[in-house]
């Protein structure tokens, strides 16, 4: 996996509000096809982190690039080639599947054709076909978490950040939700996700463990155990966190 | 009352703590109170009158200079025929036309007696009134000063006609005008409440990340509802075109429904960030100016009996009075 292009990289990135360092000095790379955990307490600095891989925030001081883009000067290329699924399934209740999936094939620029023709394919590799014409707001949460990543990936992008994306979805689904990233890493696509689940950390490629605003640990899965000598992820994180002086 | 106010205690801290909330409670009333106090007036100041003048004698000569000289009224155009009348009040040239009827002077020396019409545009009725009294002050005025210079009895009688509107109904000219109101209004206020609840949805996100330009979020978002405000306002307006298009000239009475709305755009707009609302509803009254002929014939094959009756005893109204004039 070591040959493959780094999908981002991010070289003592920091982000300051005021004095506080929300993000401190952080350095990764993500490679294409790679499965990568970001995990942190409340409060740990995750989600500023991803608002400036999203191109949403600029850092303070510090590089990142997304994609091959520059976060200071590029974020508009950056926002082409990514995808963004929140804990909040982001789907419009009151618009059917098909009409959700177009939508997004058209802020992403596909053109008229392109959307019906993605649209097409999504819902028969989903199984949704008789579902197609019904609003999202009466599918089954699973169903709707379903739809919502794969409109993430409808403009295929190079990476897709996952902000929590099983809160509040039962094992079921999770498992399900599961197969899915797995299945999108093996093609390609980077996965950035976030999690307070320490069982879905086990399948990430590599793990980052966000501590006050800094990297904490980074390595797999089975590194990391051996590393602060736990039998799960959940130890492991227990021991770096329990050491934080930020706690929302 | 224990729960009622802790609510209220509640409240206070979150507008003094936020600063936006604390600029909008103390900037805008300031800028409210400019705009309303001070750069919103209806006084009639400097108005256009056209002069009809058929004397082109001495006495006209000298009324036509105090109505100049008047602080109220601008001669903007002296006129030659009944028709150059017609002409200016739909172009908008003149509020008031004053017609001079031939031999003014030598009735006034003669028999001491004159006549002066004056003829007001009352598509504005209000501001049609007030043009008219003034008018008419002044040309008193120029009585009284005869009658005191040569101390004989002259009378000037001041005869006057409101064209457009003869029974001065307001709702001609308030319907255009809060139509407006109520479409800026309605349009910015439900795109603000379509993107809280793209907020509460948790979609906002969603588009941030996006390609999509916030900008153009909500500049989509009004559009939309901008479209669906004006269906609905199409309706009103082509009845309220049908009405007025019984007028011998219609233009006049959009003329001051299309200058009402820049009234609103100078206030709501001005206030709202919805520069987009002055496009939409500009280029809407200009479609229904345009075509005002075309929804008045449309109006006219679905409007009941009844009310087309009425409207035929408005228009014969119209008629006599256009045929005393």
């Amino acid at each position: 996996m070591t040959d493959l292009p780094n999908v981002i990289e991010t070289e003592a990135l920091t982000r300051r509000f005021g004095d506080f360092v929300a993000v401190n000095s952080i350095s990764f790379q993500v490679k294409a096809g790679e499965i990568f955990g970001f995990l942190g307490a409340n409060g740990a600095g995750k989600t500023t982190a991803m608002r400036i891989l999203c191109g949403l925030l600029s850092p303070t001081s510090g590089k990142a690039r997304v994609a091959g883009y520059d976060v200071y000067t590029e974020s508009e290329s950056i926002k082409q080639q990514i995808g963004y699924m929140s804990q909040k399934f982001s789907l419009y209740e009151n618009l059917t599947v098909r009409e959700n999936i177009r939508f997004f094939g058209g802020i992403y620029g596909l053109s008229a054709a392109e959307q019906k023709r993605k649209s097409d394919e999504l819902i028969t590799r989903l199984g949704l076909s008789h579902e197609a014409n019904k609003l999202v707001g009466s599918l089954p949460i699973g169903w709707r978490q379903k739809i919502s990543f794969s409109t993430a990936l409808l403009h295929q992008p190079k990476i897709v950040f996952l902000d929590e994306p099983t809160g509040g979805v039962d094992p079921i689904t999770r498992r399900q939700f599961r197969d899915m990233i797995y299945e999108t890493a093996h093609s390609g696509i980077s996965i950035f996700v976030t999690t307070h689940y320490m069982d879905e950390a086990e399948y990430c490629d590599r793990v980052s463990i966000m501590v006050d605003g800094a990297i904490a640990a980074l390595d797999t899965p089975d590194r990391l155990k051996q590393q602060f000598v736990a039998n799960s992820m959940d130890s492991v994180f227990l021991q770096l966190a329990r050491h934080a002086r930020r706690n929302e | 009352m224990k729960i009622f106010w802790s609510f209220i205690k509640k409240e206070f801290w979150h507008v003094l703590r936020d600063r936006r909330s604390m600029l909008i409670l103390i900037g805008l009333p300031v800028m409210m109170m400019l705009l309303f106090g001070f750069a919103l007036s209806n006084e009639v100041k400097n108005s256009n009158v056209a002069i009809l003048d058929y004397a082109q004698d001495e006495s006209s000569r000298h009324l036509a200079n105090r109505l100049e000289s008047s602080r109220y009224f601008t001669v903007s155009d002296y006129l030659h025929s009944e028709r150059d009348r017609a002409n200016s009040f739909e172009q908008g040239k003149a509020r008031l036309v004053a017609i001079f009827p031939a031999r003014l002077a030598d009735d006034l020396a003669h028999s001491r007696n004159a006549q002066v019409r004056l003829i007001g545009d009352a598509s504005d009725p209000n501001t049609a009134n007030i043009i008219i009294n003034y008018a008419t002050a002044i040309i008193l005025d120029y009585q009284a000063e005869l009658v005191k210079r040569q101390n004989l009895p002259y009378t000037i009688n001041i005869e006057t006609r409101m064209l457009y509107n003869p029974q001065l109904q307001s709702s001609f000219n308030f319907v255009p005008g809060v139509m407006t109101l109520i479409l800026m209004l309605l349009g910015a206020m439900m795109t603000s409440v379509s993107i809280v609840r793209e907020k509460e949805n948790g979609t906002m996100e969603i588009l941030l990340v996006s390609p999509m330009r916030p900008l153009l979020v909500v500049l989509s978002k009004s559009c939309a509802l901008y479209g669906i405000m004006l269906c609905r306002c199409i309706d009103y307006s082509a009845d309220g075109t049908y009405r007025i298009g019984h007028a011998p000239a219609r233009q006049p009475a959009l003329a001051v429904s299309r200058k009402h709305v820049v009234y609103h755009h100078y206030i709501v707009v001005g206030f709202a960030h919805f520069v987009l609302g002055f496009v939409a509803a500009n280029s809407y009254v200009h479609l229904i100016s345009r075509n005002a002929h075309a929804l008045a014939c449309f109006q006219r094959l679905y409007v009941s009996h009844r009310k087309y009756a009425q409207n035929h005893a408005d228009y014969e109204q119209y008629r006599t009075d256009k045929m005393v004039l």
